[in-house]
């Protein structure tokens, strides 16, 4: 098992954001609701949300960085 | 104020039930889509921070110069995470330091080196990987030593070694998953004369790595094979905690927003004045206790 971490180190970091903004979405949008399609539908849209967010971030962080 | 169409039963222990294992909480009060979804969550998330972090990243180590201390964060996981408090208790204790003798036989994988004293005497230098016998055992002249063989290779050839004297074994609780061992390897004579140090390391039990505080050594060489996946690993299981905590909350108070008929609008139900949301059925009165 202690292999596990040194084969995911192969791994760019930036794909682990996709597990971690999925699991707080779900958990926050469950934690703010109670009607089950209501939290699915939430944390849909709290997930593409942190995605674009990251991604305008990303964005913004690559302009500003153009030519260094 | 509770939303009386949510069974809360006894919330206070639906809310320790929550922190102990998360989303448990919310299975005693009959809520299953919920405790179900945010058990996995949570626990999955920890889980995989553990193993990002070769199972070395949750721990409990007192360090008064450090107010950020990740296991505040990792706690809130619950019974996962609270064998480091007893792990820590374990590591501190006086008891826990590097060992002159053995209490009961060892027999174990060994991966290590190899140095003679006298290279006339046996076989050359070199690394070793194999399997190490040891035992009990006492002599007149020392007292209190370890008798037993190592069988392996040297270098890709094969070697058995016969090994006597007094042994050092590193600290029996520590993160690291390999334990230090030394002993003499000696040669066949009567009374045998040493002739060489076996040096290496044996796996240590699981129950006295796991949630266990990392020594400096251990500490330094993980952080130099993980590098930054080190601190993602960690990010992941105090994100773990910290999720919980809203979970936790959600066991005892309900949902922040309400049963979900009040928050969120359908548009097209907006455009025509109908500001509920269909899909949650609507609020019913709480039941009068004067009423029998």
């Amino acid at each position: 098992m202690e292999s596990f971490g040194l084969l995911a180190a192969g791994t760019h970091a930036s794909w682990y954001l996709l597990p971690l903004a999925l699991t707080v979405s779900l958990v926050y949008s469950a934690t703010r609701f109670e009607h089950p399609p209501q939290i699915l539908r939430r944390s849909a849209r709290l997930f593409v949300t942190i995605l674009v967010s990251m991604a305008a971030l990303f964005a913004v962080l690559f302009l500003l960085s153009w030519n260094l | 104020m509770l939303d009386p169409r949510i069974p809360f039963k006894n919330r206070y222990f639906a809310g320790v039930l929550a922190f102990l294992l998360p989303g448990a909480g919310h299975v005693y009060q009959g809520r299953y889509f919920k405790g179900i979804l945010c058990g996995v969550c949570v626990l999955v998330t920890f889980f995989y921070g553990m193993a990002l972090g070769s199972w070395s990243v949750v721990y409990w180590k007192k360090d008064p110069t450090n107010f950020l201390n990740p296991y505040y964060a990792q706690v809130f996981v619950g019974l996962p995470a609270l064998p480091s408090l007893v792990q820590a208790r374990r590591y501190e204790s006086r008891t826990n330091v590097d060992e002159m003798s053995i209490s009961g036989p060892i027999n174990a994988s060994f991966h290590g080196s190899l140095r003679m004293h006298d290279r006339a005497a046996g076989p050359a230098d070199g690394f070793v990987i194999g399997q190490i016998e040891l035992r009990p055992g006492s002599r007149p002249t020392e007292g209190r030593v370890v008798q037993g063989t190592f069988t392996g290779t040297l270098d890709k050839k094969e070697i058995t070694l016969k090994l006597e004297g007094i042994p050092k074994l590193g600290k029996a609780v520590s993160a690291d998953p390999y334990r230090e061992i030394e002993v003499d390897v000696v040669d066949n004579a009567e009374p045998p004369q040493v002739i060489g140090r076996l040096r290496g390391e044996i796996p240590r039990r699981f129950l006295d790595r796991f949630e266990a505080p990392p020594d400096e050594r251990y500490y330094l060489d993980l952080h130099g094979k993980l590098g930054k996946f080190h601190e993602l690993a960690m990010t992941f299981t105090m994100i773990a905690g910290l999720l919980n905590i809203l979970v936790i909350l959600d066991a005892v108070e309900g949902p922040a927003y309400g049963y979900g008929d009040g928050g969120e609008q359908d548009p097209k139900a907006s455009a025509s004045g109908d500001r509920a949301d269909k899909t949650v059925p609507p609020a019913q009165p709480p039941p009068d206790p004067t009423k029998k």
